[in-house]
Formats: C-alpha cells, sequence, structure tokens
C-alpha cells in the first residue's frame, strides 16, 4: 500500500490550544443560544432553515460558494416574554467562517455575520432601516456539541441583543448515512424590550447528511421546532 | 530463437498481470475534523465531481474518508488535498490500496443497505 503523510491544513484552520479547546467547552457549558445549526454548512450548500417557538419565527434560504462564507436571506419574527411587542425584520446575510481547528476527533468554529434588512414593530410607526452583526463558536465531537451565539439587531426604532448556548450529547456514534440522534439543552436571553428572563429548551435533534430536524420544549411548556434542509 | 521468443511473451504477460495487480481500487485518507455527517456531506459532494471517483464512503468515527477508484482512474495527491481543503478539513495522510470499497466497507462495519 502506497500512503503518503501529509497535513493539509485549509487557511484559518489551525490545531487548536487545548485553553482555547477548554474555554470553547466552559463557555458553551456556561453561557446561551438559539436553536441554529451552523450558518455555513458545506462548501457548494444551499441551506433552507425554519425556527419556530413560542416567541420566534424564522425562515432564511443561505448559500454558501465556500466554505468560509455563505450570503442569503430571510425574515425573523420576535415578541416579548409578555407577548405585548412584536417586531419583524426581513434581511439579507452575509456569513463568514473567522477560524476553523480541525482536531483529530473534534472542530471547533467561529462564524460572524452582519445583516441589513428593515423592520416593523406594534412598538414603533411604519419601518426602519434594520442592521445586525453576531457571532457564533462552537465546539463539537461525535458525542459532544456545544455553542454560544449572539447577535445584536439596531433600528432607528430599538436595539436587542439574542444571546444563547446549547450543549447537546449523543446518545451514540452516528455512522455517515444514517440519523445520528442527540440530546440538547439551550438557553436564550433577548434583551432590548424583548424578553427579560433567560428562557430554557430542551431538544432532540435529528440530522443526517442533508436533512435536520429539532424539537422540544421550553420552560413554559411551548414546542419549539427546527427545520433546516441542504441542497 | 523460439525460446527467447517465449521467454519474452511470458515476462511481458507476468509484468503486464504484476501491474494489473498493484493497480490501486481506493483511495484512503485519514482527516481531522470529521465530526458530523451533516458537515461530511460536503466531502463526499467535493470528491465525487472527479472523473476517476467511484463510491465515497466515509467512516467518521476512524476519520476515514475511502474514494473508489474507476478502472484506470487517479487522483493525484495535489488534488486530493485541494478538493479537502476547500472542503474545510484536513487531511492528515493519503494511502492507495489495492482493496476495493466493499471491502474497506465491511472491514469498518458498514455494509450497503
Amino acid at each position: 500500500m502506497m500512503r503518503t503523510e501529509l497535513f493539509h491544513a485549509p487557511p484559518g484552520a489551525h490545531a487548536m490550544p487545548r485553553a482555547l479547546a477548554a474555554a470553547l467547552v466552559l463557555a458553551g457549558a456556561a453561557l446561551a443560544a438559539p436553536a441554529h445549526a451552523r450558518p455555513i454548512a458545506y462548501t457548494g450548500a444551499t441551506t433552507v432553515m425554519a425556527d419556530v417557538g413560542s416567541d420566534t419565527r424564522e425562515f432564511s434560504v443561505f448559500h454558501a460558494p465556500s466554505f468560509r462564507w455563505s450570503a442569503g436571506g430571510g425574515w425573523h419574527a420576535f415578541e416579548s416574554g409578555d407577548g405585548a411587542t412584536e417586531r419583524e425584520i426581513a434581511y439579507v446575510r452575509g456569513n463568514r467562517l473567522l477560524k476553523r481547528w480541525n482536531l483529530p476527533n473534534a472542530q471547533a468554529n467561529i462564524f460572524a455575520w452582519g445583516s441589513i434588512g428593515r423592520a416593523t414593530g406594534n412598538d414603533f410607526d411604519g419601518s426602519q432601516a434594520a442592521y445586525n452583526a453576531g457571532f457564533q463558536a462552537d465546539y463539537e465531537t461525535l458525542r459532544f456539541y456545544s455553542m454560544v451565539k449572539s447577535e445584536w439587531w439596531h433600528t432607528g426604532a430599538f436595539t436587542h441583543r439574542m444571546d444563547t448556548a446549547q450543549l447537546g450529547f449523543a446518545p451514540y456514534t452516528h455512522r455517515y448515512g444514517g440519523w445520528a440522534t442527540w440530546l440538547v439543552g439551550m438557553v436564550e436571553n433577548k434583551a432590548g424590550g424583548l424578553q427579560g428572563t433567560p428562557e430554557y429548551t430542551v431538544m432532540l435533534r435529528f440530522f443526517n447528511e442533508t436533512t435536520w430536524i429539532e424539537a422540544g420544549v421550553d420552560d413554559d411548556g411551548d414546542p419549539r421546532l427546527m427545520l433546516m434542509l441542504n441542497f | 530463437m523460439i525460446r527467447t521468443l517465449l521467454a519474452s511473451l511470458l515476462l511481458t504477460l507476468v509484468f503486464a498481470g504484476s501491474a494489473a495487480a498493484e493497480a490501486p481500487r481506493t483511495i484512503r485518507m485519514e482527516v481531522n475534523g470529521l465530526v458530523c455527517a451533516f458537515c461530511a456531506h460536503g466531502i463526499q459532494k467535493a470528491l465525487e465531481k472527479y472523473p476517476a471517483a467511484g463510491e465515497v464512503f466515509v467512516d467518521l468515527e476512524d476519520r476515514l474518508v475511502a474514494v473508489e477508484l474507476k478502472e484506470g482512474g487517479d487522483i493525484t495527491d495535489a488534488d486530493l488535498g485541494t478538493a479537502m481543503t476547500d472542503a474545510g478539513y484536513t487531511v492528515v495522510s493519503i494511502a492507495r490500496s489495492v482493496e476495493t470499497l466493499d471491502a474497506i466497507k465491511a472491514a469498518q462495519g458498514a455494509t450497503d443497505e
């Protein structure tokens, strides 16, 4: 057998210092985030996503010409915890992979994104230009998943921020071509007139190479559902 | 004269047979960063673009990506490295094997369903 030893590290992909890996894991354990997978699936992927919960509804479509970036657009509706405040934003967005660490049995990533759009709401008149920025850091093995995410929306009428953290555990190591099953815990916190207390959600996550489904329930007993398809 | 011709023919057949037997049927790559089927799908799509590539098999637990080679075909190490890098993964090693993809899948405990 002919064998060649190689180390083709993609630009931006490096062996991750243990301290950083530990920090990401701890951050994932300590903080909170929404039910989103990575903003860039893989090179050439077109991703359609829907995320529906008691106080959030988001639909988006992205295309990734490279694993380093994707672009697309979507629509996001938010409600405050008491249901009194409603805001809707239609946006176009660019996602960028800032850094990736490919480890022997793990991968870690840092993503960032920015959006522009138009916002409407019941706590202000007309529509406003809306601007968004966010980042996501994740660390994943075949049995463990952690993610932290934070994003801001700013308009002339409001500024709000959403922080999310997820921790996941897989009861078995899935095979490529089969379905993976994960148990995921999520904490979300919204600021800026939307919600003042963290929301806790427990979800079951199923995915194979093209389809991602999450279904769960939050601490108010309301359902949460996310669907993502890759083409 | 006849003896020489027969010997030449025999040698030609032996070497031709040997070369055919040694032609690689699969490429095995050890890859870092393989943590989910969702992501590894990009690797499969990237490799299947090469005309010499047949079926692609991924074993996440063993960090293995195996590519079946069509008869007489091959993909250079440089192209493999580029494909994996462009897919966002890190290739640790590349090996060519006379094993069939089915044999590799069987050894990894995977069978076609």
